[in-house]
């Protein structure tokens, strides 16, 4: 090209300047800017047709130690969710920051009236994201649970998606995330389920606790299943990463505890005489981790398939007994079936969709289980070796 | 005009990143919803013969392009004609395709900076490189095809877990109708687009194997828009995947391994810009070939930047809305371009074989 070197040192010179100088986001949030949000709170307001929102936010003044954020809640009615949300900028100054917000806890009455329309905002929007965590306040608002703080310094929020996150060893709620909800309201042939959060009162001060389930009718609240039973609940959801089985308690042999290691729940429909059928067959694979009697040998084969037996019919009366509180008390499919004869048999599927919560209250279930004992962690007998008595 | 020449390896890697294009973040036959893949496979078959049409021109006239075949084939006058219409589809489809890049960092990425900015940078960017010519596009190609796949590779291998394969169960849930309506769709969007570059492709180094070049083109790169939909598919579920606009975006921000690898949605736009980037610029080149071509320039480069601002102005007042952009790609754009991915190509192929048999015949007597 003809243009000279001069003119091109030039144009470099002004270019790396203006590089230099002209260059910034005009909408930039500096960190400490900006207000973030840790966990939401959604109640009915007093007036009608209004939202009450309840937000955590983190409260980290900077250059403090990190471990030590504490936290401030900010309570905003208004006509909807993002309504309210920008009303916040009122009582925080500034505007807050969705996308490290960990909980969502509706209260009874909202999810009850139908959750849907009160999560699209936050499905919807791009400052928020879509793998919150979502819950069902058990008491009389969600503010209650939030507002309480339990003697924490870190933000109660966060503790819940701990909660959450350690969910997996324990196995007594469901854990949803809010696109995993807005999933299964939207597919016919399984109902959605969220986990509970209650406040339990113990040394004058009140914490959060994370269990049991809410059953949905499609974004409905129907009610809810106690967390003993919820555990059985989402060993047919196949949801099972880890918890306990017990066998006989404190009082009564053979006071056994099975560490769940792995579970696999294989659910089928098959066709019997024109009727579908659904058979569950679970898979558990688990280890003895408490013995308090010195009832069963468990080291001979003979013994350790007496327990494996015990805990089988255990699972699966238990499994019988969720089925029939959701075939009886609220009529839906809360373990997916539909969704498992939709994806097997899509011809037959298309006949039963209608209809599906009655044909699913009358439908027959069977349930097997398996049970292994892979091992007994480190030791070998119970602590206790004689029998007293004998 | 001193021919520029791209070897066949990257003529292939431009066709493939240009059937990524868009395609990449928008999705490809959303109609068919759990049966996109195979919406997208009979989409694929039916582009063959398209890119073979295109082979055989190619291979019919060595060393010209689409415009130069056009005026050989139809006279001057209709040749002409044919040449404004696809210097006309070129600037749309470029258009087209920054809008889709606008739409995108607009929605989920920049929601308050205006969409002109992010869309005037990535225009600045194809004008640089088509300013430099068909080889440094080709090089360029075949460079950021490996970030490309790199990146696609490691985020698959980070969604693994998230994925659920149970999602493609039903197949045929509903039925043929949708299967066919997504298949034309992907046809016409992105398949048959390749037609296009048959306007640049005239200077391919070994022309012998044009077949090759473009049906393999055709195959990876519709391989990796199946990859991509299936990926999707897995990861969002039927539900979700129809409901989102950008459902690449919203399956890889559900990547969560041990808390520490989150929030990777951004290297769906890496791989969304790279392609964007080569099918503007094949588009801009194409239009700014046959805009040489029309008024007999010399040089189509005194053309590109105009060109290139046009394609950005009509990018930016195309659509008012994301809804009116989905409607017209999912509802309007195979009729609006079935002419020019079919009727003229074909037109096109049977007035070649007429002439080039009678020139071989009035050659042998």
């Amino acid at each position: 090209m003809l243009i000279s070197l001069q003119v091109k040192r030039l144009a470099v010179i002004l270019c790396s300047l203006m590089v230099l100088s002209l260059t910034g986001c005009w909408n930039y949030r500096e960190v400490e800017k900006v207000t973030t949000v840790a966990g939401i709170a959604i109640d009915k307001g007093d007036k009608d047709g209004e939202i009450q929102l309840t937000v955590e936010v983190v409260d980290g003044s900077g250059g403090e130690d990190v471990l030590n954020v504490g936290s401030n809640r900010i309570t905003l009615t208004g006509k909807t969710m993002f309504d309210v949300v920008r009303k916040m900028i009122t009582q925080s100054g500034r505007r807050l920051y969705w996308a490290h917000a960990k909980s969502i806890i509706l209260s009874q009455d909202i999810a009850r009236e139908g959750s849907a329309r009160i999560i699209d905002w936050y499905v919807r929007d791009t400052e928020t994201r879509a793998d919150i965590h979502i819950l069902v306040s058990g008491e009389k608002t969600a503010e209650a649970v939030l507002r309480n703080d339990g003697g924490l310094n870190a933000p109660l929020s966060f503790k819940i998606d701990e909660m959450l996150k350690n969910e997996k060893s324990l196995s007594n709620a469901p854990v949803m995330e809010i696109f995993d909800f807005a999933d299964t309201v939207n597919t016919p042939g399984i109902s959605s389920v969220l986990p509970m959060i209650y406040l339990t009162e113990h040394d004058k001060h009140t914490t959060a606790s994370v269990q049991g389930m809410a059953v949905f009718d499609r974004d409905r609240m129907l009610g809810t299943i106690h967390a003993d039973d919820t555990k059985y609940a989402l060993f047919l959801r196949d949801e099972i990463k880890g918890g306990i089985l017990t066998l006989g308690d404190y009082n009564h042999p053979p006071g056994i505890s099975l560490e769940i290691f792995k579970n696999k729940t294989k659910v089928k429909p098959v066709l019997v005489d024109g009727q579908i059928e659904i058979r569950v067959k679970t898979q558990t694979v688990t280890v003895l981790d408490e013995a308090q009697f010195n009832g069963v040998d468990y080291i001979a084969p003979k013994g350790r398939e007496e327990i494996e037996k015990l805990a089988e019919d255990m699972l699966v009366k238990k499994m019988e007994n969720v089925i029939h509180i959701a075939q009886t008390q609220y009529h839906q499919d809360i373990f997916g079936f539909g969704d498992r004869i939709h994806k097997k048999m899509p011809k037959l599927w298309k006949t039963l969709v209608a209809d599906w919560d009655e044909r699913f209250s009358k439908l027959k279930v069977t349930v097997e289980s398996d049970v292994v004992i892979r091992g007994t962690a480190s030791t070998k007998k119970p602590l206790k070796m004689e029998e007293e008595d004998e | 005009m001193s021919k520029e020449r791209i070897t066949a390896g990257e003529a292939r890697t431009i066709m493939i990143l240009f059937i990524m294009g868009s395609t990449m973040i928008m999705g490809a036959g959303g109609q068919a919803h759990t049966d996109a893949w195979l919406a997208i496979l009979m989409a694929t078959g039916m582009s063959v013969p398209i890119v073979l049409i295109s082979a055989r021109l190619l291979a019919l006239y060595p060393g010209q392009n689409l415009y130069d075949i056009c005026l050989q084939v139809f006279g001057k006058l209709a040749g002409r004609v044919c040449i404004l219409l696809y210097v006309w589809y070129a600037i749309h489809l470029a258009a087209l395709v920054l809008r889709n890049y606008g739409e995108f960092m607009e929605s989920e990425a920049m929601p308050e900076t205006p969409m002109l900015v992010p869309m005037l940078f990535v225009a600045a960017l194809c004008i640089f490189v088509v300013l430099h010519g068909i080889e440094t596009l080709g090089r360029s190609a075949r460079l950021m095809f490996n970030v490309c796949m790199i990146t696609i590779i490691v985020v698959l291998s980070l969604t693994l877990e998230r994925m659920d394969f149970e999602n493609i169960l039903p197949v045929l849930d509903y039925g043929w109708g949708p299967i066919w309506k997504g298949a034309f769709s992907a046809f016409s969007f992105p398949f048959a687009e390749t037609f296009l570059l048959t306007a640049i492709f005239g200077g391919v180094k070994d022309g012998k194997s044009y077949v090759r070049i473009l049906l393999y083109g055709l195959l990876i790169g519709s391989g990796l828009v199946l990859f991509i939909t299936f990926r999707n598919l897995f990861i969002l579920g039927n539900y979700t995947m129809s409901n989102v606009y950008f459902p690449s975006y919203a399956a890889v921000g559900r990547v969560n391994v041990g808390d520490f690898i989150q929030r990777i949605e951004g290297t769906v736009a890496i791989v969304f810009v790279i392609c964007v980037f080569t099918k503007i610029s094949a588009c801009l080149l194409a239009a700014s070939y046959g805009i040489a071509k029309l008024f007999g320039l010399h040089s189509y480069r005194t053309v590109v930047i105009q060109t290139g601002l046009l394609v950005t102005y009509l990018a930016y007042s195309l659509y008012d809305n994301i809804m009116e952009m989905l409607h017209f790609a999912s509802e309007v754009y195979f009729f609006y371009a079935f002419p020019f991915q079919v009727i003229i190509p074909i037109l096109l192929l049977i007035g070649a074989e007429i002439k080039v048999r009678r020139g071989n015949r009035a050659n042998a007597g």
